[in-house]
């Protein structure tokens, strides 16, 4: 697990990954896309967006195949 | 850029609710450790260690009254430099954001919530303080000017009520009786207050920002002032063996000092509602300051996209630590190596800046000045 | 086929109900108040090792695994408030009226290895959770209190709940008995035994002395903690028979109750409430004085490496009573003899309390405390700890001076 805790915090941060990476794609960069001067802000708000959630994925994906 | 809206008192109330936190439960833990009955004046002199960091940090904000130590910073020793340095800002903000939250939900743990996991109440707070980062640096203002009393005056009638208890044979010798830890002590302990350093991020955006310096002389003076009173109350109530004895002393005084006719036998139940309060607003401050940071650093005009991105890992970060103790001993390490970050990079920033000639644009100190970049 | 559009709404929709699910489950560490067993108070008994150990079950640790300590097993038990037994006003009628025990508190006891480990047992046998945030009196038996009190005291100091203005107090034989003690007064047994100490504050019988105060003291280098030391009487009425006091977690001696008065007017703690004898030539010219303020001043200096006190004390008085008519009360010159004697006696007595004091090497006053603070030079090259002080103590030499007035001879002529 992750930190080595026995009881793992890993499935918390899982969750929060993804949330967050959701968050910010349905909201921040929904918000940001109708602005035309934030055409910048915008790309990165979907690059980090889909980073949580391809981080978040990940991390579930190798405790599945650890465990 | 948003317009000039933020007063010199605003200011003020930004540093002291921003320095008053997590720490003041474990503050005279750290002091008595230094010095033993010198606690309040190696707190003393903490604030002064720390007063003078913050008056660099202001002189350069002065020098600079347009631009975040993010861009003067590149202005000052280049582009690649700069960019470094303030890489090691941000990464330092979040850790101590993640300590923060970390050290909240020991406490909680420990002393209220004893069946709820930590990674939730670190989770809640973050949230909190993410969803409130969300706005602009005026309601950042805004909301610590709110918090800002009720702050302060509790913590005022709790070391006023202690005094029923006090005896001041536990605070002499003034110097302490044994004084070799004092100067661990005092940068341990001025450790704490480099939450002050989001004043960086404050000064463009006050009113006037020639009088930075008043709000950070006033904000030391309060928030140090609050320090050395709550140091010296628990002292002599508890003298300091016992203190050493304690995880978190301020707490134990909450819990020995009782309203005057019993109507409350404990306070301890009331310093944790208000301390959340200040956790809260320590929390913020340095989760908006890292992410008001990294919008700069990319030269985005928009600082909410962070807000989400930095949770998870600000919560992983705040999982680091093993155990209570560890917790501790990170907590006094990354502070003292803060201190270089909070201190002297900005003093090396002010020499080159002097002898570079480099300042930038004034600015004009009229009450509706708009200042649009 | 859903636009765009509609997914976001759907699953923003999801997410704000997603987010308010943790607010609606309510409180984690909810626990209704009936679902709690409140300590109200605790005692600590040692216990003869061969019977106890057939008595604990297999709890904590299997039997034999685990050695038993040294200072051998004890026995706790505890009071706890029955929920909806306890009457809060004056007006209602407390469960009868009776006040015997068992009509608001039900008491039980059980051993252990420890404390810890005793309450651990007990919990096994409680369904509720034990909670101490209510707990307001701790009696420990004097054979406890010598063998050490570590153990307690870190059990208490560790739990989050005990308050450290709980009342912690060394009795004389068994300390059980004072659990399951019901005086009429109190309709709660342990605010009897709480109150019993509160009101001595109150009346200048007795000084602060809360648990937290204890622990403070036995923590410090210049000074040894002490404990009320209570009896119970025959009517499950409470005596304070004086303070028992410490060398660090070990009770090691104890003063008579009168010397209670001893060591306040030596503090110089306020307000005064002792009444003593003065015997002025013959056994029929004695009479009772009480006093009422006391004033104290402690100075220390360092006479040839060994500190010595110098105590100032000054005491008001009012006569109380006398014993026969031998001796007219009417004139400033009695008065002045009465001061004279008692001065005598306070000056022999205090001297003999401290005297007392020094022999068991336990500095229950604090005079320590006094020369770290105005002496730390000297403190720091020759004493430095706690072990060094009790050591120095012993030769610590004293001066008492002490100036009585008499002010007051109550609503009686002569």
């Amino acid at each position: 697990m992750l930190g080595g805790y026995t009881i793992g915090y890993l499935y918390y941060a899982i969750t929060l990954y993804i949330i967050s990476g959701l968050l910010i794609i349905y909201i921040d960069a929904s918000d940001l896309g109708k602005d035309k001067k934030k055409k910048k802000e915008w790309k990165i708000s979907r690059f980090i967006g889909w980073f949580n959630i391809a981080a978040g994925v990940l991390m579930w994906v190798c405790d599945v195949i650890l465990n | 850029m948003e317009t000039r809206q933020i007063t010199v008192i605003q200011a003020a109330a930004v540093l002291v609710s921003t320095i008053i936190g997590v720490g003041v439960l474990a503050l005279p833990l750290f002091a008595v450790r230094a010095a033993d009955s010198g606690g309040p004046l190696v707190t003393f002199m903490a604030m002064l260690l720390a007063f003078v960091g913050l008056s660099l940090v202001t002189w350069l904000g002065m020098r600079f009254p347009n631009e975040t130590i993010i861009h003067y910073s590149e202005r000052i020793i280049g582009k690649w430099l700069a960019w470094i340095g303030s890489l090691f800002i941000i990464i330092f903000f979040a850790v101590l954001t993640s300590l923060t939250a970390r050290e909240f939900g020991e406490v909680v743990v420990t002393s209220v919530l004893k069946s709820t996991p930590v990674e939730v109440t670190v989770i809640v707070m973050l949230l909190l303080a993410a969803i409130s980062t969300r706005h602009g640096i005026t309601t950042f203002a805004h909301i610590h000017t709110f918090y800002f009393p009720f702050l302060l005056v509790p913590a005022l009638v709790i070391a006023a009520l202690s005094l029923k208890n006090a005896e001041v044979i536990n605070l002499l010798p003034i110097w302490g009786n044994e004084p070799g830890g004092m100067l661990k002590g005092t940068l341990t302990i001025a450790a704490l207050f480099q939450g002050a350093f989001v004043l960086t991020a404050v000064i463009p955006s006050m009113k006037h920002p020639g009088k930075a310096m008043k709000a950070s002389f006033w904000g030391m003076l309060v928030a140090g002032g609050l320090y050395v009173i709550i140091v010296a109350a628990t002292i002599s109530v508890f003298g300091s063996e016992e203190i050493k004895k304690l995880l978190w002393p301020t707490l134990e005084l909450a819990k020995a000092t009782s309203l005057p006719a019993n109507i409350l036998e404990r306070m301890d139940a009331a310093f944790l509602a208000v301390w959340v309060t200040a956790v809260f607003t320590t929390l913020f401050s340095s989760y908006f300051f890292t992410i008001y940071s990294m919008s700069h650093l990319f030269r985005l005009k928009e600082h909410k996209l962070f807000s989400y991105f930095i949770l998870p890992f600000v919560f992983v970060m705040a999982m680091v630590p093993q155990n209570i103790i560890q917790m501790y001993e990170i907590i006094e390490n990354v502070g003292r190596i803060g201190l270089i970050i909070t201190i002297a990079y900005p003093g090396l920033l002010l020499i080159v800046s002097i002898l570079r000639k480099k300042r930038g644009n004034p600015v004009a100190d009229n009450k509706n000045v708009d200042q649009n970049h | 086929m859903l636009t765009t559009r509609m997914w976001i709404k759907i699953i923003r929709t999801l997410c704000a109900i997603m987010l308010a699910v943790p607010f609606l489950t309510g409180c984690w560490d909810r626990l209704e108040i009936e679902e709690r067993a409140v300590v109200l108070g605790v005692s600590i008994d040692k216990v003869n090792m061969e019977t106890a150990e057939k008595e604990e079950d297999e709890i904590s640790h299997l039997r034999g695994t685990i050695p038993t300590p040294e200072k051998g097993m004890v026995r706790v038990a505890v009071q706890i408030a029955l929920p909806g037994r306890i009457p809060l006003g004056p007006g209602e009628s407390g469960g009868g009226g009776g006040g015997s025990v068992g009509k608001t508190v039900w008491v039980i006891d059980v051993v252990g290895h420890s404390l810890d480990d005793a309450i651990m047992n007990l919990q096994q046998q409680v369904s509720s959770k034990l909670f101490f945030g209510h707990l307001r009196v701790i009696v420990i038996s004097e054979a406890v209190a010598r063998n050490g009190l570590e153990n307690i005291n870190d059990y208490f100091r560790r739990n989050s709940e005990v308050r450290r203005m709980a009342w912690m107090m060394v009795a004389k034989g068994q300390a059980r008995k004072l659990m399951l003690a019901a005086p009429p007064l109190e309709r709660v047994p342990t605010l009897y035994l709480m109150s019993t100490l509160d009101e001595g504050i109150r009346m200048g019988k007795f000084p602060k002395d809360y648990i937290g105060i204890f622990w403070s003291n036995v923590s410090k280098k210049g000074q040894e903690g002490f404990l009320p030391y209570v009896e119970i009487k025959k009517e499950e009425n409470v005596e304070i028979k004086g303070l028992a006091y410490f060398v660090g977690d070990q009770m090691v001696g104890v003063t008579k109750p009168l010397e209670i008065a001893g060591y306040l007017g030596i503090k110089g703690i306020n307000p005064a409430g002792y009444r003593v004898f003065v015997q002025l030539s013959n056994p029929e010219q004695t009479i009772m004085t009480t006093a009422t303020h006391r004033r104290s001043k402690i100075k220390v200096q360092i006479k040839d490496g060994i500190p010595h006190f110098t105590i100032d004390m000054g005491i008001e008085l009012n006569v109380e009573g006398k014993l026969s008519d031998e001796i007219q009360i009417n004139n400033p010159e009695v008065l002045r003899m009465i001061e004279e004697k008692q001065t005598e006696d306070a000056v022999k007595s205090y001297y003999k309390l401290i005297k007392d004091s020094q022999e068991k090497g336990s500095d229950y006053f604090g005079f320590g405390e006094i020369v770290r603070a105005k002496k730390p030079h000297y403190w720091n090259k020759r004493i430095k700890t706690a072990e060094e002080w009790g050591k120095m103590y012993r030769n610590c030499t004293f001066d008492i001076k002490v100036t009585l007035k008499v002010r007051r001879i109550g609503m009686k002529g002569v």
